[in-house]
């Protein structure tokens, strides 16, 4: 036995692969999934630079001309008072990515946790968790952002919270399901042989192994946030003017539609794009964590 | 002196189609550095009694109706869950069936080795890292200090449950309870996992509890066996007096059921006719009568009990 332990230390044993990392390299073969994170990158990036990259400043009028076509100074023509809409693009690009990703997070944080406790605990308790949740359901959920807003008065940190208060409903629901099926898992029953503790049961056991949905679900949240913003800006109670995010840009494009196009069309692609390369990921991020697929 | 008490531990499931009694008074012992083997069939109920007595059943369904069990002389089924949780994978260590699932597949080997320490003992990172290479070293895993940066689905069967049994242990336990350890291995790791498990019990003079459907597995490990029916002990004898002089004729049908190097050519292979019954409607008397090839008049209308014949213990109305 120790003769040959001795010669198999002599053999290069390769740093492990988790799953994550397996996920990586299937996710890096997947084209289409490539295209969105790239396209992805690019706005993330022209959002954090803004103020660099920004020709003009989003409250900077040029009224000599009116609303311009796209032409040299203004490459994508400008708004109903003159001021650059490429800027505003980007300006409002800031915003709304911004609230996707954080009301997702705050959606993600809220969702996994009562999700998970509910599901690992089970009985009577996930009952009556998941009646709370049933019953949040029902109630028309934008009624419930709008009342959020009243309440907690009409800031942008406000938004993102009561945006993420009403998104975690469906993400606990998709880990308590995952959490009933992993519990039942030998390895669960192996951690409480071990004397491990109900919370490190949790945190460290089931929410890892409930991954995948958890991501991809994430990336369907994030389109549906930005949406949402926008309607809620529409309303009046998300972003104020003079400052913009893309729903709203679309939103004041739209009522122009017919005399000054470029001022939807800009916007709606660029909103359209930003929707299409997360679910192109999303898509991609599923296929590369499914387990039952081969390092292939 | 005994380390394991258990007397008289009734566990039932409540179920929607009735109570089924899974554990049906069942009472042994286990001694220190003494290994104990428990053997039965699919349902028998020798998985049940161990977990139930851990806590590790999910109650309801399962609870515990009467019983005794002590521990070192400590209570386990009146303890608070906070102390029982502390006592497992501390001092009770458990070793389960299947390592290809009982491995957490998103953690690596360090991180899972490293918890069970860090959850009982307060010691620093580096020396939890430390234990756990050495717990490797300990059941032969070659590079042990590499190896530990694997995943699980990175090794084989025979090294996942060379892992398991020294995450069990890690933190150097009075009693391991091996719950089927050669089961989903091949042949050939089975006798080197049994031999691993028999030289540490040696080198750290914990007991053990050995349970499993293997005769052959029992047969060189035990000092003593434990045969279970239907959620009730039928014999309980040494395991030289278990393969040599077997009393009740489930242990004799058991014994003839196992193909060995001296049966004559040309001999079929004994099975035991029928099924094992199901414990929601346990046949009257005497569980293994339906099955019983020695079956006399009052089996099916009086239960046996366990009762002391020559240096065994048999539940049969036979003796």
């Amino acid at each position: 036995m120790s003769s040959i332990a001795k010669n198999y230390e002599t053999i290069r044993i390769e740093k492990g692969t988790s799953l994550l990392r397996d996920a990586l390299y299937r996710l890096k073969k997947n084209k289409l999934a490539l295209f969105g994170l790239s396209i992805l990158a690019i706005i993330a990036t022209a959002s954090l630079l803004t103020p660099i990259i920004a020709p003009y400043s989003y409250e900077e009028q040029d009224l000599i001309y009116g609303p311009q076509s796209p032409n040299k100074e203004h490459i994508m023509g400008t708004d109903d008072l003159g001021r650059d809409l490429f800027t505003r693009i980007l300006y409002g690009g800031r915003i709304s990515l911004m609230v996707g990703v954080l009301a997702t997070i705050v959606s993600l944080i809220i969702g996994v946790l009562y999700g998970s406790i509910a599901g690992f605990l089970g009985g009577r308790t996930d009952n009556i968790m998941m009646r709370i949740v049933d019953i949040i359901y029902s109630l028309p959920f934008m009624f419930f952002v709008i009342i959020l807003m009243v309440i907690a008065g009409r800031n942008i940190y406000n938004l993102f919270i009561a945006l993420g208060a009403v998104q975690w409903l469906t993400m606990s629901r998709i880990i308590r399901g995952q959490v009933l099926s992993l519990k039942e898992k030998e390895f669960v029953l192996a951690a409480k042989s071990m004397g491990v503790s109900k919370g490190s049961i949790i945190l460290r056991h089931l929410i890892p192994n409930a991954m995948g949905p958890m991501i991809i679900y994430s990336t369907l949240t994030i389109p549906t946030v930005i949406l949402e913003e926008s309607f809620l800006s529409f309303l009046g109670l998300g972003v104020q003017p003079p400052m913009s995010s893309w729903g709203l840009l679309i939103t004041d494009g739209a009522q122009v539609m017919e005399i000054y196009p470029w001022m939807v069309i800009f916007p709606a692609s660029i909103l359209a794009l930003t929707l299409l390369s997360l679910n192109f990921v999303g898509d991609g991020l599923r296929d590369a964590l499914d387990p039952k697929a081969k390092k292939d | 002196m005994n380390i394991l008490e258990v007397k008289n531990l009734k566990n039932y499931f409540h179920t929607r189609d009735g109570i089924v009694k899974a554990v049906d008074d069942v009472s042994f012992h286990v001694a220190k550095g003494e290994t104990l083997g428990v053997v039965g069939e699919s349902g028998s109920g020798k998985s049940v009694t161990h977990l139930a007595y851990l806590g590790l059943l999910p109650s309801p369904p399962s609870k515990i109706e009467s019983g005794n069990v002590h521990f070192q002389g400590k209570d386990l089924l009146h303890m608070d869950l906070e102390s029982l949780r502390k006592l497992r994978g501390n001092k009770i260590s458990m070793i389960f069936q299947d390592p290809m699932t009982s491995l957490n597949p998103f953690l690596s080997i360090k991180t899972q080795l490293m918890e069970t320490i860090l959850t009982h003992t307060n010691i620093s990172e580096q020396d939890a890292y430390k234990k756990s290479v050495e717990g490797l070293i300990q059941v032969g895993i070659p590079a042990a200090d590499k190896r530990i940066e694997s995943y699980p689905h990175e090794l084989s069967g025979g090294m996942r449950q060379r892992v398991m049994i020294a995450m069990a242990l890690l933190n150097n336990p009075e009693l391991l309870i091996a719950d089927e350890p050669t089961t989903a291995l091949d042949v050939t790791i089975q006798a080197g996992v049994l031999e691993l498990i028999d030289n540490l019990k040696k080198q750290k003079g914990m007991s053990v509890i050995l349970i499993t459907h293997d005769l052959g597995v029992v047969a060189g490990l035990t000092d003593r066996i434990i045969v279970m029916y239907a959620g009730q002990i039928k014999e309980e004898a040494s395991t030289f007096d278990i393969f040599n002089t077997p009393k009740h004729p489930y242990t004799k049908a058991l014994l003839q059921s196992v193909p060995r190097l001296d049966t004559t050519k040309g001999n079929r292979l004994l099975s035991i006719p029928g099924l094992p019954p199901d414990l929601a409607k346990p046949p009257t008397g005497c569980r293994f009568h339906p099955r019983c090839p020695e079956k006399i008049d009052k089996c099916d209308k009086e239960e046996p009990q366990l009762k002391e014949v020559g240096n065994c213990k048999v539940s049969c109305h036979l003796y």
